[in-house]
């Protein structure tokens, strides 16, 4: 059995993809792997033409679908939540094949985590050095007393070199592959801010354009559908939103009858973008930013036509409320709490005569106000939505 | 997730939950699947695709369907063994109450 150690093969799946073909085409057939030890293990048998598809599921699952089993595709070998997949027929004849988004959602993760640690390194390099640094400066006696423990610093300093050259090198090729797999061709899984630039490039305005801003209409979303709906109603036709979801842009015409969703998801993949699309759902925004996966869908409908439904039932749509509620709560809480406990000292401070900074407690106080504000929409959007689908369904 | 937990999570299936699991018998796209629960409930049922999307979104991560994409590289949707499994469950209770509702219009009930 051939062994082969690829440290690196989950950052360019595409690559691997075609090195197992070429193993495959000199006679190395994939056995197994290892995704913790990143070691590939081959057999030696005759030059075979196979293709692969590397595929990350976290679904409970784990079953091919019985359509890609009967299309020649087998589980070649797996480890943990990564599959690779093998199809001995010719490659042009492929035509269905595992999705690539368990992918692509698994990288963003990654490359979150090295994001932060690269973070977390920077700070701890810097300190360092400028702690050596000033104490050189300083007065070189006292800084520096020759010992055999320095030996650990240094250790612990060429360590923190290596992890950060190490989480530069896996940013960047993430980065790189997930663009690679976004924008590709065949493989491409669209990104709703691409598919919003490309909707508005299709309408384009005739005449002055309106512009209106909009600040945190995710913790209401319901009003900003309201919102939209009536600004259609008298004529004004949104065409763009900015890459923030801050400006809308409006253009003057008729006035027409269009429903609007804003709706939330964790990860927007290929699939969320299909079902709407061809449901006649046209996005006109798509927020890019980790946390809020925010996308606005609109469709217009005739006078006497009842307005299409993008949640049919209550039940989703309330799921939908619930888990954006409990996702702000989760981020604005422990904010809300450090405030709370910070502004109680400040208090006790000016109770006790002591000096407290005018400004900073003003500041305290509004950022209280505005974050128990997030907290307090998003609930309350969560309750309306919860009252319209009892009173509809009494 | 095993069969055991799907039955207790799934049964009794919401009307929009069984309809998109049944046309799941064979790979269909979302929107398919809207067409074609219009199409088998005579147009009474039209689902709205956010519905379907985080209906399905549920049943991929509890192993009830499989995804995996065309030629288009447009994603198709199929029910697996689990999901099957679930189904007959819920028919064998669909037909329990068709029973009882055919009783009670005879007058035997």
């Amino acid at each position: 059995m051939k062994k082969v150690f690829q440290p690196f093969w989950s950052y360019d799946i595409l690559k691997t993809e075609r090195w197992l073909s070429q193993m495959a085409e000199a006679g190395y057939l994939l056995q197994k792997f290892n995704r913790m030890t990143r070691c590939f293990y081959f057999t030696k048998s005759i030059s075979t033409t196979l293709t692969y598809r590397i595929s990350f599921d976290k679904s409970s699952a784990g079953v091919m679908s019985s359509t890609l089993r009967n299309a020649g595709w087998s589980t070649a070998a797996s480890s943990g939540h990564w599959k690779v997949a093998v199809n001995a027929n010719s490659p042009e004849s492929i035509q269905t094949s595992p999705v690539r988004e368990g992918i692509l959602k698994h990288n963003r993760v990654i490359f979150y985590i090295f994001l932060a640690l690269l973070g977390y390194l920077s700070v701890v390099l810097v300190a360092g050095i400028s702690g050596i640094g000033s104490s050189w400066l300083q007065d070189g006696s006292d800084g520096f007393v020759p010992s055999p423990w320095w030996i650990l610093t240094f250790f612990f300093f060429a360590l923190v070199a290596l992890l950060l050259v190490l989480s530069v090198y896996s940013v960047n090729r993430i980065s790189k592959t997930n663009k690679e797999l976004s924008a590709g061709a065949p493989d491409a899984v669209p990104s709703p801010s691409r598919w919003t630039s490309k909707n508005a490039e299709n309408s384009k305005p005739y005449g002055q354009p309106i512009r209106k801003i909009k600040v945190g209409w995710m913790y209401a979303p319901d009003k900003l559908e309201k919102w939209l709906e009536g600004m259609e109603a008298r004529g004004y036709h949104l065409y763009r939103v900015d890459s923030l979801g801050i400006i809308f842009y409006f253009v003057k015409g008729e006035p027409w009858k269009v429903r609007y969703q804003a709706d939330y998801q964790r990860n927007i993949d290929r699939g969320y973008l299909n079902i709407h699309e061809d449901a006649g759902w046209k996005i006109m925004f798509g927020s890019s930013s980790t946390f809020d996966k925010w996308t606005i869908w609109s469709q217009q409908y005739s006078e006497n036509a009842e307005a299409p439904q993008f949640y049919s039932e209550g039940s989703t749509h309330l799921q939908h409320a619930r888990r954006v509620a409990i996702l702000y709560t989760a981020i604005f809480l422990p904010v809300l709490a450090i405030h709370a406990f910070n502004l109680s000292w400040m208090i006790r401070g000016v109770l006790s005569n002591t000096s407290v900074s005018v400004v900073s407690l003003a500041i305290y106080i509004l950022s209280f106000i505005l974050f128990g504000s997030f907290i307090y929409r998003i609930w309350a959007y969560y309750m309306r939505l919860k009252r319209t689908y009892v009173y509809r369904t009494n | 997730m095993d069969i055991e937990k799907v039955l207790k999570k799934y049964v009794p299936m919401t009307e929009t939950a069984f309809y998109i699991l049944l046309s799941l018998a064979k790979p269909r796209h979302g929107y398919g699947i809207v067409k074609h629960v219009e199409e088998i409930s005579n147009g009474r049922l039209r689902l709205g695709s956010g519905t379907v999307y985080g209906t399905l979104t549920k049943m991929q991560k509890d192993g009830v369907i499989v995804l995996f994409s065309d030629e288009e590289r447009k994603t198709l949707y199929e029910m697996t063994d689990v999901g099957k499994n679930l189904l007959e469950t819920e028919i064998v209770r669909l037909k329990e109450l068709n029973d009882n509702a055919v009783k009670y219009e005879e007058g035997s009930l």
